[in-house]
């Protein structure tokens, strides 16, 4: 049934706007500039015909791509066949299919067509873009033949074969009927707000635009200095004040709204083995992440969450071992951390993670860094920012060691917050890791047996003060994850080693 | 650290491999050191740094050839148990690491030109993402290891 198909033909189109956007976005700066300067017809006429003759290039290239691509299903291995001048064949094993991903971008959503991406483990295959009855057409095929391919039967395909064996693993995609679907977490428009404030991002933003603000600022503030009467001067300070504050409030209200598009409608549904995430508006997209890749746990708190109760929990997932040491590693998933609730009160946290994973036991963990550990964490960055410093201040630019003293009080900081917090717990299958940074605190649980190995180290002067770091690793994504426990007691340490050694490692 | 360390330590053979390595590596010293005193004498440094880098050169070659190498052989232990292989390793920074024979992927056996004269191997353990290596074995033992380990991974059929 299925020969040789070629994608919708509203691709095209979609194609046609990708490429704009690629192109505005790339020349972004040059436009920026341009504006700057004054505005000369030629150079205007010229950059239009580049832009154009550009667009036409590309587009020429989209639509021979369009025409050359072919998807089919032969056997066990759905083919996509594309390819400007060398026709390269891409395909993933039906058997292995995990799940089916849509995400729409605005195009997408007025044309009705999707872009879908077939998740193996290690693999994904995208087709964009596929209308909804082709969509629909492929997942139900591809279901059916997965089942009868998993039961080992040697039927032929088995067109009138509808009954679901409860065993096999139904294709999780959107427009099925998931049996037993549960939504564990919707956030509304006020939630996402509320995400976007607490999340911190836009301090960051908010910082650059600060000190980029303040270079501006210094020149008119001369000027004005050199100026008649004191009215003047307040005046002008209250006016810097006010565009300031402007300024913060444009930024937060734009990172809102932007945030609101990329999140509106979140929506996290666990049905049997897998969770779905749901979200967007104008660009839409639906991730399935399978319970059995879930490496670890993770709850990250800033400080702004923890005064108001809130947390963020992701997971930390991988791709299927067998899949690693594959050679064509052109579409392999970086899954690593998924971001599942993005906020979330920290009461309500446990028992919805509890009915996804029910075999966590989610302990919190005890504080273990000794006093005399401080100085270890702070001692080396400070140093070799110290001479970083002294440098700067000497060759170039005398203030240096003001910017110098401000990293080592940070640092002196970080390292009180490394000792007052880190921590651990171990439980028969389970341990907890807890680690500060400068602003947030993050707790990880992770099982037993998804540890790949754990390590502790000593050095001589470590000794001699009877500390000790462990870190061990987990599978994330294509590679791995290091947790560390730094400068611990030799006692403490040494209790993580034994329990990773005995007790049945399984 | 060394309670109850792995069982397994090094042949007193390989130091002879070690201890030739480390003359390699001093040829490139060598060359680094000439480099230096040329320097110095074209772009008129102070001319009492030459003592300096041949004694460096001098010191860092006896350290490396005299004295690491012992100090590496009885500083490397391993063992391997039912359930997982446990590696030894370090002078001054030790570490002993644990690594569940479940999570072993695959196992190599690297050698070099150097390394194939004296009979010494070195055995690299991989898991999902990561890699660990025993160092400093003879041919013999490296198969032998290598051989156990890959009995061990065959029944076990896991996840990661």
């Amino acid at each position: 049934m299925f020969n040789k198909q070629r994608l919708h033909k509203l691709t095209l189109v979609t194609q046609f706007y990708n490429i704009l956007v690629r192109i505005l976005s790339g020349s972004f700066f040059i436009i920026v500039l341009a504006f700057f300067q004054e505005p000369d017809l030629s150079n205007i006429l010229i950059f239009l015909g580049i832009f154009l003759a550009l667009s036409l290039l590309l587009f020429v290239v989209e639509t021979v791509k369009y025409f050359r691509t072919y998807y089919w299903i032969e056997g066990n291995r759905l083919v996509l066949q594309t390819g400007l001048f060398i026709q390269k064949e891409k395909d993933i094993q039906i058997s292995r299919i995990q799940s089916i991903d849509t995400s729409e971008d605005i195009v997408h959503r007025l044309l009705k067509v999707t872009k879908i991406t077939v998740n193996t483990p290690g693999q994904g295959l995208i087709l964009d873009a596929l209308s909804v009855s082709q969509y629909k057409a492929l997942s139900d095929y591809l279901n059916q033949l997965k089942i009868s391919l998993n039961k080992r039967t040697e039927d032929e395909f088995p067109e009138d074969k509808l009954a679901v064996d409860d065993n096999s693993e139904v294709i999780r995609s959107e427009a099925e009927d998931a049996p037993a679907e549960t939504t564990l977490l919707q956030l509304s428009v006020g939630e996402i707000v509320k995400m976007t404030i607490l999340n911190g991002a836009i301090f960051r933003g908010f910082f650059i635009f600060l000190i980029g603000f303040n270079f501006l600022t210094d020149l008119p503030l001369d000027d004005l200095f050199t100026e008649v009467g004191s009215v003047f001067i307040s005046a002008s300070i209250i006016i810097l004040l006010a565009s300031i504050f402007i300024g913060m409030i444009l930024i937060y209200t734009i990172g809102i709204i932007a945030s609101i598009i990329k999140n509106y409608g979140y929506k996290v549904t666990l049905s049997g083995e897998h969770l779905n995430i749901k979200k967007g508006l104008l660009e839409t997209q639906s991730q399935t992440v399978p319970l059995k890749n879930v490496q670890t746990l993770e709850e990250k708190q800033n400080w702004l969450m923890k005064f108001f109760g809130y947390t963020t929990f992701s997971l930390g997932l991988t791709s299927d071992s067998s899949q690693k040491n594959n050679e064509n590693k052109t579409e392999i998933k970086e899954d690593g951390q998924v971001v599942l609730f993005p906020i979330v009160k920290s009461e309500k946290l446990n028992p919805l993670v509890k009915q996804c994973f029910p075999e966590f036991v989610l302990s919190p963990v005890e504080n273990v860094v000794p006093v005399r550990s401080i100085r270890r964490f702070i001692q080396f960055p400070v140093l070799f920012w110290l001479i970083i410093a002294a440098a700067i201040s000497i060759m170039f630019w005398v203030y240096a060691w003001i910017a110098g003293l401000i990293l080592i009080l940070f640092y002196g900081f970080y390292g009180y917050r490394s000792y007052k917090l880190t921590g651990y717990h171990l439980c028969e299958n389970e341990i907890t890791v807890q680690t500060p940074t400068l602003f947030a605190l993050t707790k990880t649980y992770v099982p037993k047996n998804r540890i790949l190995n754990l390590q502790v180290k000593q050095n001589l002067f470590l000794k001699r003060a009877n500390l000790m770091k462990t870190n061990f690793s987990t599978a994330h994504g294509i590679a791995s994850k290091e947790f560390k426990l730094k400068y611990i007691e030799e006692k403490d340490a040494f209790k993580i080693f034994e329990w990773f050694r005995n007790g049945g490692i399984n | 650290m060394e309670q109850s360390p792995p069982t397994k330590q090094l042949d007193q053979k390989v130091v002879q491999y070690d201890k030739a390595q480390s003359l390699a590596n001093s040829i490139i010293s060598l060359i680094i050191c000439s480099i230096l005193i040329m320097f110095t004498l074209w772009l008129n440094w102070h001319t009492w740094l030459i003592p300096i880098y041949i004694i460096l050169l001098i010191f860092i070659t006896s350290i490396d050839y005299f004295i690491l190498p012992v100090l590496r052989l009885r500083s490397i232990r391993y063992e391997v148990h039912p359930l997982y292989l446990e590696i030894m390793k370090g002078i001054f920074f030790k570490s002993r690491e644990i690594i569940p024979i479940e999570r072993i992927q695959h196992v190599l056996i690297e050698e070099g030109p150097l390394s194939r004269r004296f009979d010494v191997r070195d055995v690299k353990v991989f898991t999902a993402g990561t890699s660990h290596d025993i160092p400093l074995l003879l041919t013999k033992e490296a198969s032998t290891l290598h051989d156990q380990i890959l009995n061990q991974i065959k029944e076990v059929d896991s996840d990661v």
